[in-house]
């Protein structure tokens, strides 16, 4: 019958038919936007509402620009990537880097769900592109690059417990630790209780963009680094809570991080030295979250059984073993074995010793004896540092966990150098009779030397 | 920016492509001889030698207006080819183009180099395959459908033939390349006018009064402060741009100002005046390199903080530059900028963290001369005494014979075994005599931007030796006798290191606007693409349509990415040896640093290996070095594009291959068989 048709009106079957079989493959293909299901081969990509997640979007969001790259270069997008990662290398040689920054955005955009890539890059840009700058602002800059390009990744990676885990880190580890922690520190929230005396140019954002205030993209509630850093420390263990894994750590160490935060942010603020109510009270707050908290999640053993790390008596131990079915041996072995990989009991005597008004006392009359000893105001500074020595003193009376622990025996040596060297610059007779001698002559052979060599840095030799 | 070219000197390149194309022709003439003789017997030379005046010949002979006639006809042509269809993609490109890049940095002055390498590149990308597959095309496809039988049969030349076909896709290409450039320099300027939402510039008011604005353009409004000649900050707030420009005109006039200020820094053309860069060592001694602190890129050396060691650039005919000539034939001073970006490297964090590293620049007068005897040969400045006041002598070949001095200028000079030696000569030392030095205010680096220093007529300095304010005059007193001032670059920080290398620092001349560097580079993309124009039309007189597009293709891949590692091939700088050797090595999976045996076996290995080398020393020489038309770094980095450096040496490539391709072109369409398809 065809052949008896003319040419047009073949054609014109031939579009109809055309449009006649686009339907079906519309409403078979149609993708799913997000909002609305799709069409039915996207509906089968996820037959249990979102749980096997299977397309795309799944993800994360779904960029344009990137997808439209992929289907032009036909497959060779690994070739591609390829080569612009040998630029990338490159570019970062040959300290370029404006087009660092830029050949990094077009390998994610060619490969927007490979995790490695947004950890590796958001890595590289905080700790060692901002090592090659030499001004603070732009090592400043550089870092929140990082956190901010991987940020960038978790829009396109919202299940990935390892990206927010990443921001976590830079924002607490590298802004808390670095040598410029405290200028980082100030730069990060200016608004924090402990910088009210600190001058408007000494603190905030150097960004003119964010004129000495935050920066929103990275802290938009105002906190401190280590409390911003919670944030994403918290988001990463809901995600994987909710069933999506992690390969970085063992669960115990990994789900410790948002509980640790609030303990390395009031161990700074004691370093800056803010020694208010607020700190104490914020002390307790990271002893509950330590105790309650951290302390109160289970733990797969992978003997087929589980625990949880605070145990505060013997019946609770005989409590978790009934349940479970093993002995209480068992129970007491692995509890002891995970609290010793994340340091547990450390944590909780310290967080229960610095929430007390002595520990507190201690350090500030060490520090501001510290401060005085600078000032050259010599006898005041002698008398608040032995004060605070015999409170540190009596504060390892009780808490005998501490005595073995670095940053405590180090507060306490570094006290007595303090000591040493004001006696030397008064002419006196070194002192026999200084408390806690007994802490300088059981580290005399390791942990007194590697300080005094830093102490003679700072301070001159005694 | 990490450019780091020679000046180009046109003479010797003369001289060189002269010899080249002369040794080039002779061993054609020598082969077609040979070759012939073995078909036609002793005739075969004869008929050989007969041949070549006809070139010349039919080159006298030429016709402007005909070969503008088959321009003009291969102009038609390639519009009826559709090669306009690529404005479509470039248009494409520049649509979409701002999503591929959306401002990947906060900071402008990092995103202005994207955009500019984006442009130069998308068109170079985009109208390379057009022009080349054109030209290539062109000649074969007329051979195959037999219209080239309509122009050779007209009293038309080969080389008209040829010239016109080169010409007109010349012509097309340019109008390519002018209507991208322009639409390229809009996006740029567009982009960056768009994106420029921070900034803060001090705006001198037509009363001299500064007055600083900082702009900061949010999602939620804008925000001005302006302050008054150090007076009080008056900020302005508004919820958007639009809003602003209503309530405040005065405020928007003065907004206006700075912006077009900021964009003026990020889009120029810097044109600087570059110096010669020595070292002085740890024992205060002239020396060839800084220190190696490590750093994989040697691009930089370094000076020690808080020691000897200087970093020493000479500026020759500073005079010129800074005494300038205005209309009415009066002489004016104009003041100095100088402009340097160190690189920092750190051993250690510092006493103030915040503190970036602290360094000084000196002004150092030198005398820097030669000692000649009567017959004006020149001895070296150890063997020399003073003999009284303006006389020397020297000991020449056991005999004291009075020398005369003999300035040299500072590029004649360069360090070798920590002296200053000539560089013609080695062997003579040159006497290099600091009379004055001035030292000017230390400051701190800011490094990977820009440090601008301005030096006015009158110097003021702390002399250390009097413990007094001194004044010296820059022209008078500092610059020496033949117009060169000395700078002298220390880092104050012990124990930090500061990164040098020839052009980090320079005296900025006043800029010129950032059209003309961008007009320079689309024009070296002209240039290049003029080229493959020449090159293809020339292989598609011997080769057909896909073979010549491979042929100029390949070339243009060699020329392009290739070329360094052919110059190391060639410089003998490749561990591993030659092609056969190289095979030998992975086979036997010997290591590249491994030595090989040294037995007759690997004494012929080694031998062919040479003679292979020769053949692609020649491919080196013959394939035209393309990375002479990248202009764009320039461009990029803020800097106009330099004559002498990048332009003089971009021309000279392009026209030193257009007489050797209208020879071969000539040649070999007059000997090809026009009926063959």
């Amino acid at each position: 019958m065809m052949n008896q048709l003319s040419s047009r009106q073949r054609k014109l079957v031939y579009f109809v038919a055309i449009l006649v079989l686009l339907i079906p493959i519309f409403v078979l293909g149609r993708p799913s936007s997000g909002t609305s299901g799709g069409g039915v081969l996207a509906e089968l990509r996820r037959p249990q509402g979102q749980r096997l997640g299977l397309s795309e979007h799944n993800l994360g969001r779904v960029d344009p620009t990137s997808a439209a790259m992929n289907l032009v270069l036909l497959g060779m997008r690994g070739v591609a990537v390829t080569l612009l990662w040998m630029d990338y290398n490159e570019q970062q040689e040959t300290k370029n880097w404006a087009q660092v920054r830029s050949t990094t955005e077009s390998i994610t955009m060619l490969q927007p769900h490979f995790l490695q890539i947004w950890r590796y890059h958001g890595w590289n840009m905080a700790y060692n592109v901002a090592a090659e700058w030499d001004d603070v602002r732009d090592r400043y800059y550089w870092i929140k690059e990082g956190a901010k390009f991987i940020k960038d990744g978790t829009e396109y990676n919202r299940f990935s417990p390892e990206l927010n885990y990443e921001i976590g880190r830079i924002l607490g580890q590298k802004i808390g630790v670095a040598d410029e922690w405290r200028v980082y520190r100030r730069y990060f929230n200016p608004e924090g209780q402990q910088y009210e005396d600190v001058p408007a140019d000494e603190k905030g954002d150097p960004d003119p963009r964010y004129r000495g205030g935050v920066d929103p993209v990275l802290n938009p509630d105002r906190l401190d680094n280590y409390l911003a850093a919670q944030r994403f420390y918290e988001a990463a263990n809901d995600l994987e809570s909710k069933g999506f894994q992690q390969h970085l750590m063992m669960k115990h160490i990994f789900r410790q991080y948002p509980y640790r935060c609030r303990i390395d942010n009031n161990g700074a603020l004691n370093k800056e030295g803010f020694f208010s109510e607020f700190v104490l009270a914020e002390w307790s707050k990271a002893q509950r979250d330590w105790i309650e908290g951290y302390g109160q999640e289970r733990f797969d053993t992978g003997q087929g059984f589980s625990v949880n790390l605070e145990l505060p008596s013997e019946s609770h131990y005989a409590e978790l073993a009934r349940s479970q079915g093993v002995e209480v041996g068992q129970i007491r072995r692995m509890v002891r074995s995970f609290q010793n990989v994340v340091n547990y009991r450390y944590w909780r005597t310290r967080t229960l010793s610095e929430s007390e008004p002595a520990t507190a006392e201690a350090h500030q009359k060490l520090f501001e004896g510290e401060e005085l000893f600078k000032k050259n105001e010599l006898t005041k500074a002698r008398t608040l540092l032995i004060d605070g020595l015999d409170r540190l003193d009596e504060v390892l009376g009780r808490y005998e966990d501490l005595i073995t622990e670095d940053l405590t025996v180090e507060e306490a040596l570094w006290g007595l150098m303090l000591i040493k060297k004001i006696d030397e610059l008064l002419e006196r007779p070194p002192a026999d009779d200084l408390p806690l001698t007994g802490l300088w002559n059981r580290y005399l052979n390791d942990k007194v030397p590697t300080l005094q060599f830093d102490f003679n840095q700072r301070f001159g030799g005694l | 920016m990490s450019v780091d070219v020679q000046p180009f000197d046109f003479l010797s390149a003369a001289g060189h492509w002269a010899g080249a194309v002369a040794a080039f022709l002779v061993l054609v003439i020598l082969g077609a001889s040979a070759l012939s003789a073995l078909t036609h017997g002793l005739q075969g030379p004869m008929l050989v030698l007969r041949w070549i005046p006809l070139f010349p010949r039919d080159l006298l002979q030429l016709s402007p207006r005909r070969v503008f006639a088959i321009a003009q006809l291969t102009f038609r042509e390639a519009i009826r080819r559709k090669a306009l269809m690529v404005f479509g993609l470039f248009a494409l490109l520049f649509m979409f183009g701002s999503w591929f890049m959306d401002n990947p940095n906060e900071r402008m002055d990092l995103q202005v180099k994207n955009y500019i390498s984006f442009v130069l590149t998308a068109i170079t990308w985009l109208l390379l395959p057009v022009v080349l597959l054109l030209s290539c095309w062109g000649l074969p496809e007329d051979i195959r459908n037999r219209s080239l039988h309509t122009v050779v049969t007209k009293p038309a030349r080969k080389t008209e033939i040829v010239l016109g076909r080169m010409l007109g896709f010349g012509g097309l290409m340019t109008i390519l390349v002018v209507a991208m450039g322009v639409a390229g320099f809009v996006w740029i300027d567009r982009e960056v006018a768009h994106n420029l939402t921070v900034y803060s510039e001090t705006v001198m008011g037509a009363d001299g009064v500064e007055t600083l604005v900082e702009y900061v353009e949010e999602e939620d409004g804008v925000t001005v402060r302006v302050t008054a000649d150090e007076g009080s900050t008056q900020v302005t707030r508004a919820g958007s741009v639009s809003a602003l420009r209503q309530d405040n005109p005065e405020l928007t006039r003065l907004v206006d100002d700075a912006r077009a200020q900021a964009l003026g820094r990020y889009l120029v053309a810097k044109r600087p005046v570059m110096g010669t860069l020595s070292f002085k060592g740890a024992d205060g001694g002239p020396t060839e390199r800084g220190v190696n602190t490590g750093d994989v890129w040697e691009y930089r050396t370094y000076i020690a903080g808080g020691s000897q060691w200087r970093a020493i650039w000479d500026f020759e005919k500073i005079e010129a530059e800074i005494v300038v000539t205005d209309s009415k034939g009066e002489k004016r001073y104009r003041p100095l900028f100088l402009e340097s970006s160190f690189e920092a490297f750190r051993t250690h964090k510092g006493n103030d963290i915040r503190q970036s590293l602290l360094l000084q620049y000196s002004l150092v007068k030198v005398d820097r001369a030669i000692f000649r005897d009567e017959r004006g040969t020149a001895v070296t400045a150890t063997e020399v005494r003073r003999a009284g006041e303006g006389a020397y002598e020297a000991s020449v070949d056991g005999q004291t014979v009075p020398v005369t001095r003999d300035p040299v200028p500072a590029h004649a000079v360069e360090v070798r075994n920590n002296k200053y030696v000539l560089i013609d000569d080695p062997d003579i030392v040159v006497s290099t005599v600091e009379v004055l030095r001035a030292p000017l205010p230390s400051f701190n680096i800011t490094e990977f931007g820009e440090n601008l220093m301005r030096l006015d007529r009158q110097v003021n300095y702390y002399d250390q030796e009097s413990g007094a304010q001194k004044t010296l005059d820059l022209i008078d007193d500092l610059i020496n006798n033949q117009g060169e001032l000395r700078i002298e670059v220390a880092c104050l920080d012990s124990g930090q290191y500061l990164g040098m290398a020839q052009r980090d620092l320079f005296v900025r001349l006043p800029s010129h606007s950032f059209a003309t560097g961008y007009t320079k580079a689309v024009g070296g993309i002209w240039l290049m693409l003029g080229l493959i124009v020449v090159l293809g039309v020339t292989a598609s007189c011997f080769l057909k349509g896909p073979i010549a597009a491979l042929l100029t293709f390949v070339m243009l891949l060699v020329g392009q990415g290739f070329m360094p590692f052919l110059e190391k091939i060639v410089g003998g700088d490749v561990e591993g040896g030659g092609p056969l050797e190289s095979i030998i090595r992975i086979v036997r999976q010997i290591n590249l640093t491994d030595k090989l045996p040294e037995t007759t076996f690997y004494e012929v290995v080694k031998g062919i290996d040479g003679f292979l080398n020769e053949g692609l020393f020649i491919v080196k020489n013959i394939v035209p070095d393309f990375r002479n038309f990248q202009m764009d770094v320039y461009v990029a980095n803020g800097f106009d594009v330099p004559w002498s450096q990048s332009l003089a040496p971009s021309i000279a490539v392009a026209m030193a291959y257009v007489i050797p391709c209208l020879v071969i072109a000539y040649y070999s369409l007059s000997l090809r068989e026009l009926e063959h398809k």
